[in-house]
């Protein structure tokens, strides 16, 4: 979290340097394609937080299955990046192109990599759901990786709002 | 989703998902690039607590980790207003 602290305060830092340049850059992105990640990973944290309850009231067979459920929707978001960053390829756009570039590909990249380990990370504790080790630990283990999944969710609220939102033109 | 559980996490879902759509028709539309700056980073920083409070429930338990979270969101958030106002 600190890192990614750090990491926006060298965006805002460079933005206030080349706000004409950032501002060009960030018009090139697609609001829609960021809105439509938030929503997919809002939804994904709901579905975890549903299942972390059923596990709480010893309903294991659901929790697995909205922990599931979770994974899938949560999915689409890593397609959602990809097929954006294909297109930004395509479109001969790269971390080199200009300073604002580099800071999205290498915001929306770590994050990525983060996105990818509470993705596995929940579906271990899927599986791990109707394991038989005891019950406190199957609940610890889940409400870890749910922390870790919200934490995620936490992180691209505000690099939606930094990359997709920050402007300085009418 | 059935119970008193999905009810409130389906309305807090539901208020996310607003403020998102919220934040974007703010952004996308007349209001002062400042404003709009604005109003984008203070929703996230709105979205952040209602996912710290009701998804990750910590308003019920680890009272140390609810307040990092809080300063955390408090800190990023005032820090980019700070640059932005500049």
């Amino acid at each position: 979290m600190c890192g990614f602290a750090f990491l926006f305060g060298l965006f805002v830092a460079a933005r206030f340097d080349a706000e004409d340049l950032f501002d060009a850059s960030r018009r090139q992105l697609s609001v829609g394609f960021g809105l439509a990640n938030t929503i997919i990973l809002l939804s994904s944290g709901a579905l975890v937080a549903y299942a972390c309850r059923l596990a709480r009231a010893g309903e294991w067979g659901r929790s697995a299955r909205w922990t599931l459920a979770a994974v899938a929707v949560g999915g689409a978001f890593g397609v959602c990046k990809v097929l954006e960053w294909t297109l930004k390829a395509r479109a001969g756009i790269t971390p080199t192109t200009n300073e604002y570039f580099g800071y999205y590909f290498a915001l929306t990249g770590i994050h990525f990599l983060h996105y990818l380990i509470g993705l596995v990370a929940l579906l271990i504790i899927a599986k791990c759901a109707r394991s038989s080790a005891s019950e406190s630990d199957r609940l610890r283990w889940l409400e870890m990786g749910a922390a870790y999944w919200h934490m995620v969710d936490l992180l691209w609220f505000f690099i939606f709002a930094l990359l997709y939102l920050l402007r300085s033109q009418p | 989703m059935s119970g008193g559980h999905g009810k409130e996490i389906a309305l807090v879902w539901l208020a996310l998902v607003a403020i998102s759509m919220i934040s974007v028709l703010i952004v996308e539309g007349a209001a002062s690039p400042l404003v709009a700056s604005t109003a984008a980073v203070l929703l996230a920083a709105v979205k952040a607590h209602f996912v710290v409070s009701h998804f990750m429930e910590v308003k019920r338990q680890h009272k140390p980790l609810r307040l990092i979270l809080s300063a955390w969101t408090a800190v990023v958030s005032a820090g980019i207003l700070a640059v932005v106002w500049s």
